[in-house]
């Protein structure tokens, strides 16, 4: 008996870690040899794009796996809707880099960086938002499935509505990535041979990123709850089925609670009113809305509803 | 703002969805100015098709509640619309509670001239 469940275990433990790294080496490694592949063609030194492809890989994988290996509840559903999207998103990112750098340093006596040529910025920009397209398109996709399989009424109901983001939350998404961004610009600067352009890339892409700002779309339906960010590639976004729904209630949040925190379900683009849901694990979803109060009335009825099985409420609203 | 359809009733589900939009303008819930969903993002939560929402919208938009900007979506026409809207909700759901009991418009329209 306690084998077969240490077996159900191991497996539901390691395929959402295995996935994770097989989709992130899928989409990098046919970028990476393209390297070995091309090496007679290329500069002496363009083996350093190899290492910086490494080197920021392995943080990157690292992180998302120790986040998904901490997150106990839900991971599978984890890994799908949140980690594979962004890693989409990353790994899709460094093909491009790659790819784009192989690309411009074909038959050239010096080595150039990938954002040193207006041909290659191109080419990694067009990369990066189609990426992080395809990987925030695929982790909808996953999240809206799940949501659609706990509704199978014929009866349906959807509460939409769109919040944006407001100063405070520029002070804040500005300070959180403003030290790692400040980090690297100072590390492009200072190390050998210096890399200006890039420096300056980063900071008109910090300076872009904060004055953009941020617009979430919530959408609350007989499936579930699901935050989807509409701008900076899709992010923050997360979801709830209905099952895992243990309360809803209307607060006062400030974005700066983000500031440190590793929760991907905080959506604090406001200061004021919010959406706080409890889910059945104890884990916290905010989000800032402005008709939080009506949300929690709709959430509150569809759980109801969901008790009593197929008697639907009249909502009213 | 608040969709709620059924997919066994009679009553097309475009109208359905219009007639959601209609009751949250009377009702006051959303205000002249206001937008409405994407037609593809509602489209997706109801699961229906997109062109049932557009269907919808056009319709809205027909009966001078709504406007259809290029852009920048489905808005709720500024002024005061819901004399209008009131009287629109109010032959929509006529011609809804007829459709369920099986009454034609035809025999619903000499039924009402009966009555003059």
């Amino acid at each position: 008996m306690s084998t077969t469940l240490s077996v159900h275990r191991a497996r539901t433990v390691n395929w959402p870690l295995i996935g994770f790294v097989a989709a992130h080496l899928a989409v990098v490694l046919p970028a990476v040899l393209l390297i070995p592949i091309f090496a007679a063609r290329l500069p002496a030194n363009a083996v350093n794009v190899e290492s910086y492809s490494i080197v920021t890989d392995i943080v990157f994988v690292g992180l998302f796996l120790l986040r998904i290996a901490l997150r106990s509840d839900d991971r599978a559903g984890y890994t799908l809707e949140t980690a594979l999207p962004l890693t989409l998103g990353y790994a899709g990112t460094g093909f491009f880099v790659i790819a784009g750098t192989v690309l411009i340093n074909l038959d050239a006596r010096t080595y150039q960086m990938v954002f040193e040529a207006p041909a290659g910025l191109a080419f990694t920009v067009f990369g990066l938002f189609l990426s992080f397209g395809v990987g925030r398109y695929l982790g909808s996709a996953a999240s809206i499935r799940r949501l659609r399989r706990e509704a199978a009424s014929s009866r349906r109901i959807a509460w939409l509505t769109e919040v944006d983001a407001d100063r405070s939350w520029r002070l804040a998404f500005g300070t959180v990535v403003g030290i790692p961004y400040a980090i690297l610009i100072v590390l492009f600067v200072v190390l050998p041979p210096g890399f200006p352009v890039a420096a300056a890339l980063l900071a008109a892409t910090w300076a872009a990123l904060v004055l953009a700002g941020q617009r979430a779309s919530v959408f609350i339906t007989d499936g579930g709850i699901r935050v989807s960010g509409r701008l900076l590639l899709g992010a923050p976004s997360w979801s709830l089925a209905l099952a895992q729904v243990a309360s809803a209630q209307a607060i006062t949040a400030q974005p700066r609670a983000m500031l440190l925190s590793w929760n991907p379900g905080l959506c604090i683009l406001r200061s004021g009113p919010a959406l706080e849901v409890t889910s059945t694990t104890g884990r916290l979803y905010v989000v800032s809305l402005p008709e939080a109060h009506e949300a929690v009335s709709v959430l509150d009825r569809l759980m109801e509803q969901r008790t009593k099985g197929d008697v639907v409420p009249e909502l009213g609203l | 703002m608040l969709f709620e359809i059924d997919t066994r009733s009679p009553v097309p589900i475009y109208n359905q969805i219009a007639a959601c939009v209609r009751r949250a303008i009377v009702a006051g819930t959303i205000k002249p100015g206001a937008k409405l969903p994407p037609s593809r993002d509602l489209a997706r939560e109801l699961d229906v098709n997109m062109h049932t929402v557009q269907r919808a919208y056009g319709q809205l938009r027909d009966e001078g509640l709504l406007e259809l900007r290029q852009g920048r979506g489905a808005i709720v026409v500024p002024g005061d619309v819901v004399p209008s809207a009131r009287l629109n909700g109010l032959v929509r759901d006529l011609l809804a509670e007829a459709a369920e009991q099986g009454i034609t418009t035809g025999e619903l329209t000499k039924l009402m001239e009966s009555m003059r």
